[in-house]
């Protein structure tokens, strides 16, 4: 092991040792000595009945139990959540997460962050599930803020945000391995984690392969590295650091659907980013942070047309070739300054930079690197006048050099009715930067021809710019209770979204004179009419002792797009109405499982979703439901704790499809064999 | 026991109505390994609980001191910390000698191999009915109580069950043998435990592994007691620990309550005075409301009288 021989001697070269003990004698040391403080502000969640907005938190029991390999999976269990096993073809195989739906292949209106580093694609938009650089063994839990909160995460945290939180290193000391064999997957995780003194590191590397589901081009190989490291320089300062890794090849295309040009083929995808962060406690409720990454994505792609001598010229070469590679780059650095100002406020307030810079020949039409610049402001002041009553209020000032400034303010109440029952009002607000495709899209295929002087092409996308970035405003009444075993939450929420971004057509469009377009028309991007997004949805939670535990959700949400507004084109009103059934009107999941004793273990997950119509590359399907089962034992065998699992996604192989018909769902079954040691 | 609780009684009777300075000791040194932060206090309290008595003598005197420090006949010695009890019990003679600011395994560990047997102490480590009784205070639903031991705590285990009994608790314990042992041995005791309470062993327990103890028994949502102000900073719930000048003012009261030409020095005693401390911020975020520290000690000092 190389990382942890230069560990070792990054270790020596550094005073390793500032809290080094003695563990054969007790001395008065352990009663009247110092400890770093560990549970510092940062770590501890506000607990959910205190909290400004709707949260979903999805424990590490919760995703153990439920056997998910595929990270996308684990958030069918959020009320008014989509995910879609695959999405697209166009340009991503990828599994599609979405809150409260409006999305196409890409889930351009959630935020994703993964211990603090967003994962959100600037070109893009949302997130590339399965490029993430991270082991699903490695989570110690996700936090579901339900509704916009810019004011805390910045632009793009607007229908939601998911916030990823690894373990840390000390909690992942030993070794892990897991094994995974499935008739259409198979993967192998390998970890360890040591201690060298006040350092501790883990390292975690892992392969898949997996062949995805029948009739789609969706192989992938995902190969994943990552390393973090902890180092206690004292009793209040502590640095972080993490590197991760995500490479490997992706099937992507459809002859069914895009017979022209993105034809099946495999593309290579390669990232990797570093995070240094450092902590330092200044008392029991302050802590000041900086967080400093970057992160770099390479997608390489070589991409063939069809065979197009039916075009009524004769070609050069009747198939093209061409390279298309999308590079994007984010350099980002934040300061957080959290502290208790009197006996009943709380305040956390701080500011960031950031640089995305991004090229793409073919989508932006340019071998220019677009560069993207970003800067905030942020405060955020919990207030607690009297015991029952929690005032929320928060603003995040933000400068981009693609849209200007913008000020997102929120405000919430909490109010306790009784212990145990808390009623919870909100306003919040948000803005979403238009992604660079939808700003620049700008992607024309050029047909040589064996005619002096005439050159066809196909214009694809053409957007000149200029869009505004959209906007929301939600309204929430919540309700926060606790009874028993028993947690419910429950809200209603109307959210208003102005200067919808959504796609049109141009016909004709403007050229260069000496181009011949073989269609008089393209697609283009503009910001459209406003929409409401409003409904009811609920997560319940019952605990029967430390044996079973049940989770249902369920959720009933309307799209209603403004129609009244005049449109250009009827494809401009059709391609707007689509977005309302971009969410099924009603959804229901539940995960139960329960420990029988002498290690065995099961779970049952039932899911169920009304029919929608996904924009884009996606189209009519119906509702569809279906169940996941899951048997485990684990033992202890020596010093080893093992579990072997047998899940069975679709257990019942119901017939049915996700976000688009050429996605056919099927029973997927795999045995997991784990082992810490 | 019996001998020493009539000593104790015919002590007192006359401390009522005299100046106490016929029953005490007149010369004491404190004796202290390394000076610190926490020395320091003990001596400022214990010469302030203390000092006003007139014809006594109170000098303070460092392990490293040349001329090497001999016992004097008649004097009590009060060495503060591990390190000033070694060097103490290693002296020949009955010197009446009493262990401030030491654990009691340290204390015992000490005794056995000391050729003075005139040796008590006053022990940092509460007793674990009190630590029992917190936790019942603090979490009215828990009824299994983790514990995690190691080589030297697991010796109380004994009476760390029958505390718990008494409190209609279930102690539910795990041993271990060395630090690679704490992670696979903390989460399947953190399943089936409510709530964890740490006893000082320098296995388990330290800066090194509170990390780890911390942010998994948090990540299963489980509180930790611990057992000392910097436990509880560091993001425990709660823990009852005795500060330096709580040990001073019992330490005080011994000086005080003995006289100089008693053999024996009482038996070894737990802390009388201490303190709850109360991690506010974890216990919100775990969803707790509870009282404050200050009623809480006062509800555990009153159970106790």
């Amino acid at each position: 092991m190389a990382i942890q021989r230069l560990l070792v001697v990054l270790c020596v070269a550094w005073p390793c040792h500032a809290f080094a003990a003695d563990v054969t004698e007790l001395s008065e040391e352990a009663y009247l000595g110092e400890m770093p403080t560990v549970l510092t502000v940062s770590r501890l969640a506000q607990p959910v009945d205190e909290s400004p907005s709707a949260v979903t938190v999805i424990d590490e029991e919760t995703i153990r139990a439920s056997g998910v390999v595929d990270l996308a999976d684990i958030f069918r269990l959020v009320p008014g959540m989509y995910v879609g096993h695959n999405a697209g073809y166009f340009h991503t195989v990828n599994p599609t997460v979405s809150y409260h739906g409006l999305t196409d292949a890409y889930s351009r209106r959630m935020q994703v962050l993964i211990d603090g580093r967003s994962v959100y694609s600037p070109i893009y938009g949302g997130v590339q599930w399965s490029d993430i650089p991270l082991a699903i063994e490695d989570i110690a839990r996700i936090e579901v803020t339900r509704g916009p909160n810019s004011a805390s995460h910045g632009a793009n945290s607007f229908l939601g945000v998911i916030n990823i939180i690894t373990k840390h290193t000390s909690e992942t000391l030993g070794n892990m391995a897991v094994l995974t064999s499935g008739s259409d997957r198979k993967g192998l995780t390998l970890r360890h984690g040591g201690k060298e003194g006040d350092l501790q590191y883990r390292i975690t590397a892992g392969l898949k392969n997996d062949q995805g589901i029948q009739a789609r081009n969706d192989d992938k190989r995902i190969r994943i590295l990552n390393l973090r490291a902890d180092y206690r320089l004292n009793a209040q300062d502590e640095l972080e650091f993490q590197f991760g890794y995500n490479g490997g090849d992706r099937e992507e295309g459809m002859l069914e659907e895009d017979a022209l040009v993105f034809l099946p083929r495999t593309k290579e995808v390669y990232n990797h980013f570093e995070q240094l962060n450092w902590r330092r406690t200044l008392g029991p409720e302050a802590e000041f942070k900086i967080q400093a990454y970057h992160s770099y994505d390479v997608s390489d792609d070589h991409v063939r047309s069809a065979d197009l001598s039916f075009l009524p010229v004769p070609l050069l070469n009747p198939r093209l070739a061409f390279d298309h590679e999308v590079m994007t780059e984010r350099y980002d650095l934040e300061a957080q300054h959290t502290f208790a100002p009197s006996a009943t406020t709380r305040l956390a307030w701080g500011g960031g930079l950031r640089l995305d810079r991004t090229r793409s020949e073919v989508f932006l039409g340019t071998d220019d690197t677009e560069r993207f610049r970003l800067s905030r402001l942020f405060g955020h002041l919990e207030w607690n006048p009297v015991q029952r009553l929690i005032v929320n209020a928060g603003a995040m000032l933000e400068h981009n050099s693609m849209t200007g400034s913008d000020l997102t303010p929120r405000f919430s109440v909490n109010y306790k009715l009784a212990p145990g029952h808390t009623l919870r009002a909100g306003i919040s607000t948000a803005t979403r930067t238009p992604t660079l495709l939808e700003e620049k899209f700008n992607m024309r295929i050029l047909i040589p021809t064996a005619v002096p002087g005439l050159t066809l092409f196909e214009q694809q996308f053409l957007n000149p710019g200029r869009l505004s970035p959209e906007r929301i405003t939600s309204r929430e009444l919540g309700y926060q209770g606790q009874v028993g075993a028993l947690s419910l939450d429950a809200r209603l929420f109307h959210d208003q979204i102005r200067d919808v971004i959504a796609q049109y057509r141009i016909e004709p469009f403007p050229h260069p004179a000496d181009l011949t377009p073989i269609s008089d028309r393209t697609l283009g991007n503009r910001n459209s009419s406003d929409l409401t997004v409003h409904g009811f949805e609920a997560q319940a939670q019952l605990r029967l002792g430390s044996h079973t535990r049940i989770i249902g959700n369920f959720s009933h949400i309307r799209i209603n797009p403004d129609m009244d507004t005049t449109f250009t084109s009827s494809s401009e009103a059709s391609r707007f109405e689509e977005l309302q059934a971009s969410m099924p009107v009603n959804s229901f999941s539940l995960l139960a499982w329960h420990r029988f004793g002498s290690g065995w273990m099961g779970t049952v997950g039932y899911y169920q979703l009304g029919e929608t119509k996904m924009p884009g590359d996606g189209n009519h399907v119906d509702s569809a439901r279906h169940w996941d089962l899951r048997l485990a034992r684990s033992f202890t065998l020596g010093r080893t704790q093992n579990q072997i699992s047998l899940t069975s996604q679709n257990a019942f192989d119901y017939d049915y499809q996700e976000f688009a018909r050429y996605n056919s769902m099927q029973r997927r079954t795999y045995l997991q064999y784990r082992v810490d040691f | 026991m019996l001998r020493s609780a009539l000593t104790l009684l015919a002590c007192l009777i006359p401390l009522m109505a005299f100046a106490p300075a016929a029953c005490a000791y007149d010369r004491i040194v404190v004796l202290v390994g390394n000076t610190s932060n926490t020395s320091d206090e003990f001596i400022r309290e214990f010469k302030g609980r203390l000092g006003n008595r007139s014809g006594r003598q109170i000098s303070v005197r460092g392990i490293a001191d040349t001329p090497a420090f001999q016992a004097d006949k008649g004097a009590l010695v009060v060495a503060v910390g591990v390190q000033a009890l070694q060097y103490a019990a290693r002296q020949n003679g009955n010197q009446a000698v009493l262990g401030v600011l030491i654990p009691q395994p340290a204390f015992e560990k000490i005794r056995a191999s000391a050729s003075n047997n005139n040796l008590s102490a006053i022990v940092l480590d509460q007793p674990p009915s009190r630590q029992m009784r917190l936790l019942h205070m603090l979490l009215p639903q828990a009824k299994n109580i983790g514990i995690l031991l190691g080589p030297i705590s697991t010796r109380s285990n004994g009476f760390l069950a029958k505390a718990a009994a008494d409190n209609d608790l279930k102690a539910i314990m795990a041993t271990i043998q060395t630090e690679g042992d704490l992670t696979p041995a903390l989460k399947p005791l953190l399943e089936l435990s409510d709530a964890l309470l740490a006893v000082p062993d320098p296995l388990v327990h330290q800066p090194g592994t509170a990390q780890t103890l911390l942010l998994t028994s948090y990540r299963y949502q489980k509180p930790v007691i611990g057992y000392s102000q910097a436990y509880v900073t560091a993001g425990a719930l709660a823990a009852v620990y005795s500060s330096p000048s709580d040990i001073a003012r019992q330490a005080a009261e011994v000086a005080d309550q003995f006289p100089e030409r008693q053999k024996a020095l009482p038996p070894l005693q737990p802390p009388r005075y201490f303190s709850v401390g109360i991690n506010r911020q974890v216990a919100r975020s775990l969803g707790l409301d509870l009282q404050d520290a200050e009623s809480l000690t006062e509800s555990l000092m009153k159970e106790e009288q």
